[in-house]
């Protein structure tokens, strides 16, 4: 573990703030990401406004585990801004929610991230429209993206063709359940050379994962799978017992004219 | 009587040679140890330095792959003062994930070290499925590798409910994306990316002749292809072409409420604001209807930054490859610019978002959900169903284009 230096605090801290951060131990960052376009321009965050934005995702060397993703709500005209720190298990994209929140800290008006070869800092106001202006900083040790030995890239390792396609019955699943919506095949996806693509399976699964097909995403148009509308619409209220396909289910959409059809596999547009 | 004494003159003689030939040897072994050891320690000293040396390139290389910005200071007070110029002209965001500029520094800054770039996919790296750049750094006795994803300019729309069919003008209608991440070009797909594109599929299939010409302005978008090419670009780079509601979920102005249950979007015609009347496009139409359409509506380079229409032509041609100001998500060249091919997946035929610089402010082309339909095969006027006539007739309209990916969580 990092540990925390105090130098890199503003003595106009908010005590309560620093106190939780220090507590939480999150202190220098060995890599980090701001996410926000805002903050990259160092200008104020105000949109979306009431929508918890990422704004930053960082990891620590000696964490090698996890990493941290720092968000924000942005405050409306009538409720305050809202930061939250999450610990996620694995270095993914930063979504809120996907991990444990190790802080929350609450009010906050007006924050702007300005960014230094040597740290990030966030100065916000804790009185709206007020001059109650605080900052801290998180300083940057800076490490490597990747620091490992690799070999070329075998091309035989990639699947999905180009031709691939499910209207022509030449396709393959990267992610996909059985009966008892357990994996049969586990998520292959990111080996797909032409991406992947989720559909609506005939299976009686209201996993929070879709099956997922690999190569040439050409949903919605005739004989092709319906185009994935969400996992809300695969769930109890938006299907038929708790099945997702059968004629004209809502949990995909087709091409105008065309109408969603299960065809015992997925849901198709015909 | 001491025992040498007693020891015959001719044997004295040969042992003091044998202890002279020993004392020689072991002072022979010494030398040539402390000879070896001081070597050693020489050769490991170079070759913790040579480490350290790769190791400082290795995190320059980093940084300077995803801090532009952090870049464009380092070029204004340093060396590689082309890329400023560039920066200058088309935002310094292009100089993330820039391999010519680090090269550049890299040159300059560390010549002892030698580095070979390659494009690679690579699928196993954080679970992200993309293309990127393998480095190699290498010093005489280190070889060090670094991957660098080439995803500096995408942005992950975050999870939610979007409006579907949305250029319909239906505002509960929805889609949503929880459980899935799908990542959008920040920017339309650039002269430079096509050509790295075109130098991967057919080295002897070069750019035409026209395509070269514009391929110099690097950073500009690319325009000129088949709607089939830009399919081909996209999946060429395990992606697909922006999808017409992917488009809409990027740039109109998030705010929705509910009504018996589903979302209810607003569909504001601009990204910056939830109120239609909030900016120049609006003032813009109020004075085509005082002033009738010939009398010109004057703009100035806040009102180009969110909309590059016609009228910006005039006064701002110089800054038109600026980013113009982003949406909500982060997404550039919205509105105003070049015209935009989309891929719909409800309405195949409302398959180009139409805003551009061909279109006066006051237009209602300048609308985020507007959609009009587009061949896809040539760029004269008659390959596009116009739902309003463009300010000039072209020889050649320009329709860019930029990709998108779905991956798996």
């Amino acid at each position: 573990m990092v540990f925390l230096l105090p130098s890199c605090w503003q003595q106009s801290s908010t005590p309560s703030l620093q106190q939780s951060l220090i507590a939480n131990r999150f202190l220098e960052i060995d890599q980090s990401t701001l996410l926000d376009p805002q903050a990259l321009e160092g200008r104020r965050i105000v949109r979306p406004q009431g929508v918890v934005i990422p704004l930053l995702n960082a990891w620590i060397k000696e964490e090698a585990t996890f990493s941290y993703c720092l968000f924000y709500r942005v405050p409306t005209d009538e409720r305050a801004g809202k930061m939250y720190l999450e610990k996620h298990n694995d270095f993914t994209e930063c979504h809120f929610g996907g991990g444990e929140i190790v802080l929350e800290y609450s009010p906050l008006w007006d924050l702007r991230v300005t960014q230094s070869e040597k740290d990030i800092r966030f100065q916000y106001r804790i009185d709206k429209g007020g001059n109650h202006t605080e900052s801290f900083s998180f300083l940057l040790g800076g490490t490597l993206l990747l620091a490992k030995n690799w070999g070329d890239i075998n091309e035989d390792e990639f699947l999905g063709g180009l031709a691939s396609s499910y209207r022509s019955g030449r396709f393959e699943y990267c992610l996909q359940y059985d009966e008892n919506c357990q994996d049969v095949i586990t998520n292959e996806c990111q080996r797909c050379r032409f991406g992947s693509y989720p559909v609506v399976s005939a299976k009686n699964c209201l996993t929070e994962k879709a099956q997922r097909i690999c190569g040439p995403n050409d949903c919605g148009r005739r004989g092709a799978p319906a185009c994935f509308r969400g996992m809300s619409f695969k769930k109890a209220e938006f299907s038929k017992n708790g099945v997702s396909c059968y004629e004209g289910s809502e949990a995909g959409f087709c091409h105008q004219g065309l109408r969603t059809y299960c065809d015992g596999e997925v849901l198709i547009c015909l | 009587m001491s025992i040498f004494a007693r020891i015959k003159s001719v044997n004295k003689i040969k042992l003091i040679f044998f202890v002279s030939f020993l004392l020689f040897a072991l002072l022979a072994m010494v030398s040539l140890w402390t000879k070896k050891f001081a070597e050693d320690d020489t050769s490991l000293a170079l070759k913790a330095l040579e480490l350290q040396r790769i190791d400082q390139a290795a995190r320059k290389i980093d940084s300077w792959w995803r801090e532009g910005v952090s870049v464009s200071r380092y070029l204004q007070s340093d060396h590689c003062q082309e890329f400023t110029l560039e920066a200058e002209r088309y935002g310094e965001r292009i100089l993330e994930c820039n391999p010519e500029v680090i090269k550049c520094l890299l040159s300059k800054e560390l010549p002892d070290l030698l580095f070979s770039w390659r494009w690679v996919h690579f699928t196993e790296f954080l679970q992200v499925e993309t293309f990127g750049k393998k480095v190699t750094i290498s010093s005489a006795h280190h070889t060090r590798t670094l991957l660098l994803p080439h995803t500096c300019h995408e942005l992950t729309l975050l999870a939610g409910k979007y409006p579907l069919a949305a250029s319909d003008g239906d505002r509960q209608n929805y889609w949503e994306n929880h459980q899935q991440k799908i990542k959008v070009d920040k920017f339309q797909v650039n002269w430079r990316d096509f050509k790295l594109w075109k130098s991967f599929i057919a080295a002897d299939n070069p750019l035409d002749p026209r395509q070269m010409r514009e391929s110099e302005q690097k950073y500009s978008p690319a325009y000129g292809m088949t709607r089939q090419e830009m399919r081909d670009f996209c999946q060429f780079f395990g992606k697909e072409l922006l999808s017409s509601h992917v488009f809409d979920a990027i740039s109109l102005f998030p705010r929705k409420l509910e009504r018996e249950g589903r979302p209810h979007f607003n569909l504001s015609p601009i990204p910056w604001s939830h109120r239609a009347s909030d900016g120049h496009l609006y003032q813009a139409q109020q004075w085509k209807k005082q002033h009738g359409a010939d009398k010109r509506f004057e703009v100035d380079w806040q009102m180009c930054q969110r909309v590059f229409s016609y009228e910006c032509l005039d006064r701002y041609a110089e800054k038109l490859y600026q980013p113009l100001s982003p949406t909500w998500s982060g997404a550039f060249q919205v509105l105003g610019g070049y015209m935009e091919a989309v891929e719909n997946k409800i309405s195949p035929r409302s398959n180009l978002v139409p805003s551009s610089f061909y279109f006066k402010a006051a237009s209602s082309m300048h609308q985020l959900t507007k959609r009009i339909y587009w061949d896809g095969q040539g760029h004269k006027a008659r390959n596009f169903n116009w739902q309003e006539y463009p300010v000039n007739e072209e020889d050649h309209f320009k329709v860019a284009f930029r990709c998108m990916r779905d991956i798996s969580q």
